[in-house]
């Protein structure tokens, strides 16, 4: 009986356990891609690409696609955002998507980077509402974004890890020259100061020594002074400069500034074969003060470096006492105008602070930790602005006009009314 | 690697490892220049079919008479042992003060003029390559004669240079040439 009743509970858990993995296998995840905008460039590019978007997310297994478009049709979501009042923000397209049950949410941005598109998704959990993996491709046009897409979707829905290139190895010597940042965008000084932080932090990498800026420019300048000879693209112009330093490896890049988005791309170019072994492309919404913490990072990135241990640490001040902040995942609220987090994985955070006060903005941005070391920032958080019937110059005019009204009413008044005294008075 | 700075105020000298670097070499035909080549490139070491593979690494500037009156006879050199596994390479010098475009035309109607075939290289950007092999001094004509493993085994400079008897002797020597 004993043998029976075991035989029975065995059949029972394989056959629980052989449905569980099949509505696991089953279960098909709904993804809903966002409209890509196009942040400085042609609107139909970003419609392309949020087709291809789709096109390679509805091709995968387990996977449900939906639509802006079709949202928008079915729920009229546009109307829900204005119900809301929250058109514009993650938040409230999270909260919309909450409402078509569906769990994952992709949006897009498309930047163009002098003669580069930029092209960065990233996924926002919907039950979390958290930002989830965020990348970036980099394409000359859309047909070369496109080849890309894959790759990058294949990294945010976690099928794989991003392709790292180059990995400086245990006990490699190498000696590289950083080339100045080209500035694309914004002051060509910030492009510079952006060169000797990232030379600075290549040379604070183990194994790494970057020759020194002075030598560059010095033979750069050289260089324009010099020659005509031909030199048809920048990549043969650097990759000459670098094989007449001696050196196998070099540096270059741009940062830029596209409407509120920073973005750095810099490459690792192997100098014997004109090649770029790793690219690295980082690209936020956020105040420029983070672009040494972006450049940073990048300079680990370049060089394969693991830099997961290297935590750090974030201590922002704010202009508001009372709130609520969200760091990454974290979410807490604040009596003292201050936040701070240590042992964070370096790398690019979500933050929003909302005041606890009606009259300010919530804020939004995004901050970058760089390995082992301390964002420290004061951040402004902006005050709303005053309604026009709370603003001094209402009431100083409604003033004006009601004084001036009631004299002029007081006045007619007593003129009207005011005996002149040439009246006869007959006395019976 | 050896940068310039690290390199003696006399230049590499014999038994020293050659520094290599990337320069660009002229397409005598085209009067134009063409693409990259590192010195290390042309060492035996890479070909496994010829490791007697040898290079005469000569340097000249375009206001050097006696590097200039040398390039038939090194032009003679390459032909008679290229098949032996001789590699003649000539480096043009030219100071800070003389301008690339200028100092490249008048080395290509020279290049012409004497008959060089062996490849001939430039660099746009700087001298600091050559001095590391000349000496902070720059003395002219150099040759270094380098071994399939990239060490320098002979160097010839000033005067030494012209003793082109002794030079012979050395490729031959090396390349085993009876």
């Amino acid at each position: 009986m004993k043998k029976i009743i075991a035989a029975f509970a065995v059949m029972f858990f394989l056959f629980h356990a052989a449905g569980e993995e099949q509505s696991a296998q089953s279960k098909t995840k709904k993804l809903l891609v966002d409209k890509v905008e196009a942040a400085g460039v042609e609107a139909n590019l970003a419609k392309s690409l949020e087709e291809a978007l789709v096109l390679d997310i509805g091709k995968r297994e387990n996977t449900s696609v939906v639509t802006s478009a079709e949202m928008q049709n079915v729920v009229k979501t546009a109307q829900l955002k204005s119900e809301m009042s929250c058109e514009g923000s993650d938040e409230c397209l999270v909260e919309v998507q909450k409402k078509l049950s569906v769990e994952t949410l992709i949006s897009g941005k498309v930047t163009k980077l002098g003669d580069e598109y930029i092209f960065s998704i990233n996924t926002i959990n919907v039950t979390t509402k958290t930002v989830g993996e965020r990348i970036s491709i980099q394409g000359r046009d859309l047909n070369d974004l496109k080849g890309k897409i894959k790759e990058a979707v294949d990294v945010l829905l976690g099928v794989s890890k991003p392709r790292q290139m180059f990995k400086l190895k245990d006990g490699e010597e190498l000696k590289l020259a950083v080339m100045p940042l080209t500035a694309r965008g914004m002051e060509q000084t910030t492009a510079d100061s952006l060169t000797s932080i990232l030379s600075a932090q290549l040379n604070q990498i183990k194994g790494i020594s970057v020759i020194s800026q002075d030598d560059i420019k010095a033979m750069l300048s050289k260089a324009a002074l010099d020659s005509s000879a031909e030199c048809s693209d920048s990549m043969e112009c650097v990759v000459e400069i670098g094989a007449s330093l001696g050196l196998s490896k070099l540096v270059t890049g741009a940062v830029g500034k596209v409407k509120d988005t920073f973005v750095i791309s810099v490459q690792l170019i192997d100098v014997r074969n004109a090649d770029v072994v790793n690219r690295v492309l980082e690209s936020y919404t956020g105040d420029d003060a983070e672009l040494q913490n972006a450049i940073k990072l990048a300079a680990y990135q370049l060089a394969g470096i693991d830099y997961q241990a290297l935590t750090g640490e974030v201590d922002f001040s704010f202009n508001v006492k009372k709130g609520a902040v969200r760091f990454g995942d974290e979410e807490k609220k604040f009596d003292k105008p201050q936040y701070s987090a240590a042992g964070l994985i370096p790398g690019r955070y979500f933050l929003k602070v909302r005041a606890e006060d009606d009259d300010y903005l919530p804020l939004q941005t995004d901050v970058y930790v760089a390995p082992g070391a301390k964002n420290v920032r004061t951040i402004n958080i902006l005050s709303k602005p005053t309604p026009w019937y709370k603003s001094w110059w209402f009431w100083t005019l409604t003033s004006v006009v009601v004084l001036g009204a009631a004299g002029t009413v007081t006045a007619v008044v007593l003129l009207q009314d005011t005996p002149d005294g040439s009246g006869t008075v007959t006395i019976e | 690697m050896m940068f310039p700075e690290d390199a003696p105020a006399e230049g590499l000298k014999k038994g020293d490892k050659m520094a290599d670097f990337g320069m660009r070499a002229a397409d005598i035909e085209k009067g134009k220049l063409s693409g990259l080549v590192w010195l290390a490139d042309f060492v035996g070491k890479k070909d496994s079919k010829d490791p007697k593979k040898l290079l005469v690494l000569n340097f000249f500037a375009n206001w050097c008479a006696p590097c200039i009156a040398e390039m038939p006879v090194l032009q003679g050199l390459y032909d008679k042992y290229k098949d032996k596994g001789l590699m003649v390479l000539s480096v043009n010098f030219r100071t800070d003060a003389e301008k690339f475009d200028a100092t490249f035309a008048e080395s290509l109607k020279i290049i012409k003029e004497k008959g060089v075939k062996y490849p001939v290289l430039f660099d746009r950007f700087t001298n600091r390559n050559q001095l590391l092999y000349l000496g902070s001094k720059a003395v002219l004509p150099c040759l270094m004669i380098i071994n399939s493993e990239g060490t320098i085994i002979e160097k010839f400079q000033g005067e030494q240079s012209h003793d082109l008897k002794k030079i012979e002797e050395v490729i031959r020597k090396t390349l085993e040439v009876k």
